[in-house]
């Protein structure tokens, strides 16, 4: 897996950083019109998105093919919350988020037992548990239709924009906080050698376990955000497709490093916009896409990430 | 009884599609997740030239149809990163999705009727069978004891069985792997073909029955153990009983299908991460 082949992490620079944060933060001045600034939000949320993917995966190493569960999970939890038990949305957002994280704890538990492979396929199939629930309990997750109907955020785009970009700061301060401490360390020790790290004293299992409920956590509040900024959710939030759309996210940007899955959401989310019209063939294009970036440039397309490491089989 | 030979014939037609994936998996120890995709364009070919051609061409032509789309996955695309396999599910997952946009492209969304290539039902100890549901019984027993004859009496099938127990080995005595490994895939994707062929008159065609495909086939491979084709076979009855349970005894259970069937993947791989006939490994 190329998550394995990263020899060592590319480091964000801090001028990088804070030049995208600079650009970002003046975007509704040079944002040409609000539909630029709507993609811009959608671009922010997906990007928290993938920093959470990207903790679990390119930090931790711990595959998961079911994204998806945590952030369509997270969309309906926030959404029940506020139509039905009347919480405001930002109460919503937060428990919303937190039984994300709740979730993710307890999916730990049987991912430890598997690892690779068999990891890969028992996250791919969590979603569909839950796409099981939501058809099934039609009265209140609306089947198809999905639920809608329920409050959004502020009314003004702006004001919208600006929420969203303190999400995304504090997603990479977060993500850099943890890479740089000790923990960081130890997730990438696991990583990179599961039992060497075990046999030096590292308590794996509590790692692992404890990664996973953060990525769920921060992927929860991102899908609870993008359910309540777009006012109406379906299942598709939940379906195989989104959870591939963050792993091409992360890959198009370079795994393991902060900014790369930034970047990546920016690309794939500006293109969803554009190719709007030719909606059928999405996906065609991106799976080419990525197909030619795994062959040519397995790193991730950004100029600045190092050359991945000699292969390892297996 | 209704519900013993609802399920005995449902295990026979998953039986096609579970084999043909293990077969696949345990070849070449890759992750073909496009299969559910060969699964699906078998379905759609059949579904376009059963009128022109009749069903029986039409049933052989999808077959090489998907035969050939999944040698040109293999040989171009997946063959390149079979030491990655996760590089291989990340991209067998979205040329999936990808084919599955495309039928959607073409054929729209909504549900399609395939008529059965046989038509009635017969009353067998007072429950009514759809023809079709026998006749897919019939065809995947033949298929099966085909798919056994091949593999235990011929060259090839031994080689094939080099391949699964040794790879390196196999090599050494002068088995091509690349190229077993495609004839495998072909084998694999028409096995997938049949089945749907059989399986999609009794239930419907969407451009999403891929994933319960591929579902089947997982459910398959980790209840069975990789690369194990009985397992696989023997997987396929569990799951059927329990689907046909479920969607007869829960109201409007047909919702769970998907759920089942990752219920039972995840209790197998908690309690026995390498399947009931599978060769424990550090997988």
């Amino acid at each position: 897996m190329p998550v394995a082949h990263l020899k060592e992490v590319p480091k964000d620079s801090r001028i990088q950083l804070l030049a995208i944060l600079t650009v970002l933060a003046a975007a509704p001045l040079w944002a040409p019109n609000l539909w630029f600034v709507r993609i811009l939000i959608i671009a922010n949320v997906f990007a928290v998105y993938a920093l959470s993917w990207n903790l679990l995966v390119g930090y931790t190493g711990q595959i998961s093919f079911g994204h998806a569960f945590f952030f369509g999970g997270g969309a309906y939890a926030s959404v029940v919350l506020n139509k039905y038990l009347g919480l405001p949305v930002p109460l919503a957002m937060t428990a919303s988020a937190l039984i994300c994280g709740l979730a993710g704890f307890l999916l730990g538990y049987p991912c430890l037992r598997v690892r690779g492979v068999y990891l890969a396929l028992m996250t791919w199939a969590f979603p569909l548990i839950l796409i099981g629930f939501v058809m099934y309990f039609g009265a209140i997750f609306g089947r198809e239709m999905g639920i809608s109907g329920y409050d959004g955020l502020s009314s003004s785009y702006v004001a919208n924009y600006y929420a969203s970009l303190v999400l995304i700061v504090s997603a990479v301060a977060l993500e850099i906080a943890i890479v740089q401490s000790r923990y960081g360390l130890i997730i990438r020790g696991i990583r990179d050698n599961e039992i060497l790290a075990e046999s030096v004293g590292v308590h794996v299992s509590k790692f692992k376990i404890m990664m996973f409920a953060l990525s769920g956590l921060i992927a929860g509040i991102s899908g609870a955000f993008y359910a309540h900024f777009l006012k109406s959710i379906t299942p598709e939030l939940l379906a195989v497709d989104m959870s591939i759309l963050v792993i091409i996210m992360v890959i198009v940007g370079g795994l393991g490093s902060a900014i790369g899955p930034v970047m990546g959401a920016f690309i794939v989310t500006f293109l969803n916009s554009y190719l709007l019209y030719i909606n059928e063939l999405r996906m065609m294009i991106y799976a080419l896409a990525l197909i030619v970036i795994l062959f040519l440039r397995p790193q991730g397309l950004l100029p600045w990430t190092p050359k991945i490491g000699a292969r390892r089989s297996g | 009884m209704d519900i013993f030979i609802f399920a005995l014939t449902l295990s026979l037609m998953y039986g096609l599609i579970a084999a043909g994936f293990a077969l696949i998996l345990g070849t070449s120890r890759i992750f073909d997740l496009c299969f559910g995709s060969y699964y699906m364009v078998g379905a759609y070919s059949y579904f376009l030239c059963h009128d022109t051609v009749g069903k029986i061409p039409g049933l052989f032509l999808s077959i090489c149809i998907a035969c050939i789309l999944a040698w040109l996955i293999h040989r171009f695309i997946l063959y390149k990163f079979r030491e990655t396999p996760i590089v291989v599910m990340v991209v067998s997952t979205s040329l999936a999705i990808a084919i599955s946009e495309g039928i959607m492209f073409f054929f729209g969304s909504e549900y399609m009727y395939v008529p059965p290539l046989w038509d009635g039902s017969l009353d067998v100890f007072g429950a009514s069978i759809a023809h079709q549901r026998l006749l897919a019984s019939v065809v995947s027993i033949s298929a099966l004891s085909l798919l056994w004859f091949y593999l235990n009496k011929t060259k090839q099938g031994l080689a094939i069985r080099a391949l699964i127990q040794h790879p390196e080995v196999a090599e050494l005595v002068g088995i091509r792997p690349r190229r077993m490994h495609l004839t495998v895939a072909c084998i694999g994707a028409g096995l997938a073909a049949l089945g749907s062929i059989m399986v999609v008159p009794v239930f419907t065609l969407t451009p999403h029955i891929w994933l319960d495909a591929i579902l089947l086939a997982f459910a398959g491979v980790v209840v069975g153990g990789m690369g194990s084709v009985g397992g696989a076979l023997l997987a396929m009855v569990v799951i059927a009983f329990s689907e046909t349970l479920v969607s007869f005894l829960i109201p409007e259970g047909g919702f769970f299908r998907q759920a089942v069937y990752v219920i039972i993947m995840v209790i197998v791989l908690l309690v026995r991460p390498y399947g009931f006939f599978g060769k424990k490994e550090g997988g």
